[in-house]
């Protein structure tokens, strides 16, 4: 069994929903990011938001994946700060939601004060709303960056055991996990962190408190990350303990914390049956519906 | 006794009661209350709620909790416990930000909500939902619609309960209100369905003549 702790579904088609269940996939957690080009008013976050906790969890549990999300608002879009606080202003509509394991994604992109706020703001919120958070780290100034989201997460009196830093780099790991915190890398292909890094930084560093993830999205990305590297890790010899620890276990602790995922959730799961309509609506377009 | 109090009394036995007491404490802060509406399912549970049909008529004539849900009963309580003058208002963004669970919840406590008039707008917006157990709530065990609803409204209502073959005879007040207008409307609809070849349910000629 393997989870993805990161991949926006939404962005993705119901072909990857399927080779991700042959390939193991049992679960998958879905930040709330930005979508490409910045939104233009809160009722697009509200609409956004209630789609990550009404209809891709549907469509997920079609294909027999359960389907958990953060919400938060991502740090480019704090940069609007007019819409920023009206966005603020709405996330604990969405943050009480079953389902919800964080809030996140949310940090720093290029680490302007109105980042900050945001940033600061929504950490608050999420020792109100008893969850973990997930960080994304910037791509640019990534090592200050990342340091500098933790420090801010310490200050708000977050235990470093409930937040998980993503988008680690080989830079980066070795501050977050002497820190406490929980290190996630997202396979790339081709950029950033391939399987063959992730293979080399688990042979490093151990698994404890690593996490794999894709964070597959609308760009060039791969839904079968986490499958592939954890072939990979086996291939490579990195022990079977590992290989569960960073792929499948070290993801459902961190969000666990957030007493809304469980393993019960995948392992006694409804068996799929694609006759259900969510509000009327069916993943079919007339073909024979999937039934376990 | 309110409503609220026998809220209170049947839920007491719920794992979540302590959690309700606190979280109807702050349902005047709408960060609390947002995060409240959402936790309800996990923190009280789901099951069928013990509810005493005899009081709840007594507090509230009309009233039938008897099918109702322990998340429902909490989610209720959270909105007795909003203040009266941010009612509607809270009704409004929740609605906007709700599951079919909450939504269904959110139908249920219409008639026990002070100021009940203020509520129509919201309550018509139910019988239009596509999500059955939400139309549901309105229309079924819900004295609300009855005494508060113009002839149109009233009409659409039983209509569309007709058309969905919800159970009839759980509409509040249907033996005692039945305007020309929902007379046309059934016998219009009942030729329809004998036009098709369908089947009509026969309860709808107490109501309305045979074609």
């Amino acid at each position: 069994m393997l989870i993805d702790p990161h991949i926006h579904m939404s962005s993705r088609t119901t072909d990857d929903y399927e080779a991700m269940r042959a390939a193991g996939v049992v679960a998958v957690i879905e930040p709330a990011f930005w979508l490409g080009q910045p939104r233009t008013s809160v009722g697009s976050f509200t609409d956004y938001y209630a789609s990550l906790v009404g209809w891709e969890r549907f469509r997920a549990s079609q294909f027999g994946i359960r389907h958990y999300c953060t919400i938060g608002l991502n740090s480019k879009e704090a940069n609007d700060e007019r819409l920023a606080a009206e966005v603020l202003e709405i996330l604990p509509l969405w943050l009480g939601k079953d389902g919800v394991v964080a809030v996140g994604e949310i940090g720093f992109d290029d680490q302007t004060p109105a980042e900050e706020r945001a940033y600061r703001a929504q950490l608050e919120l999420a020792k109100q709303a008893d969850l973990p958070v997930m960080i994304h780290t910037p791509h640019r100034d990534k090592t200050r960056g990342t340091s500098r989201s933790m420090d801010i997460a310490l200050e708000h009196g977050l235990p470093p055991s409930r937040v998980i830093v993503d988008h680690n780099s080989e830079e980066t790991v070795r501050e977050v996990l002497d820190r406490g915190f929980w290190a996630a890398f997202t396979l790339y292909p081709k950029t950033k962190m391939g399987s063959e890094r992730m293979v080399e930084v688990v042979r490093r560093f151990g698994a404890e408190r690593i996490i794999c993830d894709s964070s597959a999205d609308w760009g060039v990305s791969d839904p079968l990350a986490v499958p592939k590297t954890a072939r990979l890790m086996a291939e490579r010899g990195i022990p079977s303990a590992h290989i569960h620890a960073t792929c499948y276990a070290n993801a459902l602790a961190a969000y666990g914390q957030s007493g809304r995922m469980a393993e019960e959730d995948w392992t006694t799961r409804a068996p799929i049956d694609q006759r259900v309509l969510f509000e009327g609506n069916s993943v079919l377009r007339g073909q024979a519906p999937v039934v376990e | 006794m309110t409503p609220a109090d026998c809220l209170d009394r049947w839920l007491a036995a719920s794992p979540g009661a302590p959690w309700l007491a606190d979280a109807c404490a702050r349902a005047g802060d709408p960060t609390a209350m947002a995060l409240a509406w959402g936790a309800a399912g996990r923190r009280c549970g789901r099951g069928p709620l013990t509810a005493d049909a005899t009081d709840a008529a007594a507090v509230r004539p009309g009233w039938d909790p008897s099918r109702w849900t322990v998340d429902q009963g909490a989610r209720v309580r959270l909105l007795l416990a909003v203040p009266t003058e941010r009612l509607l208002a809270e009704l409004d963004r929740l609605a906007g930000a709700s599951t079919v669970e909450e939504l269904t919840a959110l139908y249920l406590a219409l008639p026990l909500l002070p100021g009940p008039d203020r509520f129509r707008a919201r309550a018509a917006e139910g019988v239009r939902s596509n999500m059955l157990p939400v139309f549901q709530a309105v229309a079924l065990d819900n004295p609300y619609p009855a005494e508060q609803f113009d002839d149109e409204a009233w009409s659409q209502l039983v209509l569309k309960a007709f058309f969905t073959s919800s159970d009839i005879d759980r509409i509040a007040g249907l033996d005692r209100r039945v305007p020309e207008r929902l007379r046309r409307m059934l016998a219009d609809y009942a030729r329809e369905r004998a036009a098709a070849h369908r089947p009509v349910d026969e309860r709808l000629f107490r109501h309305a003549p045979r074609p």
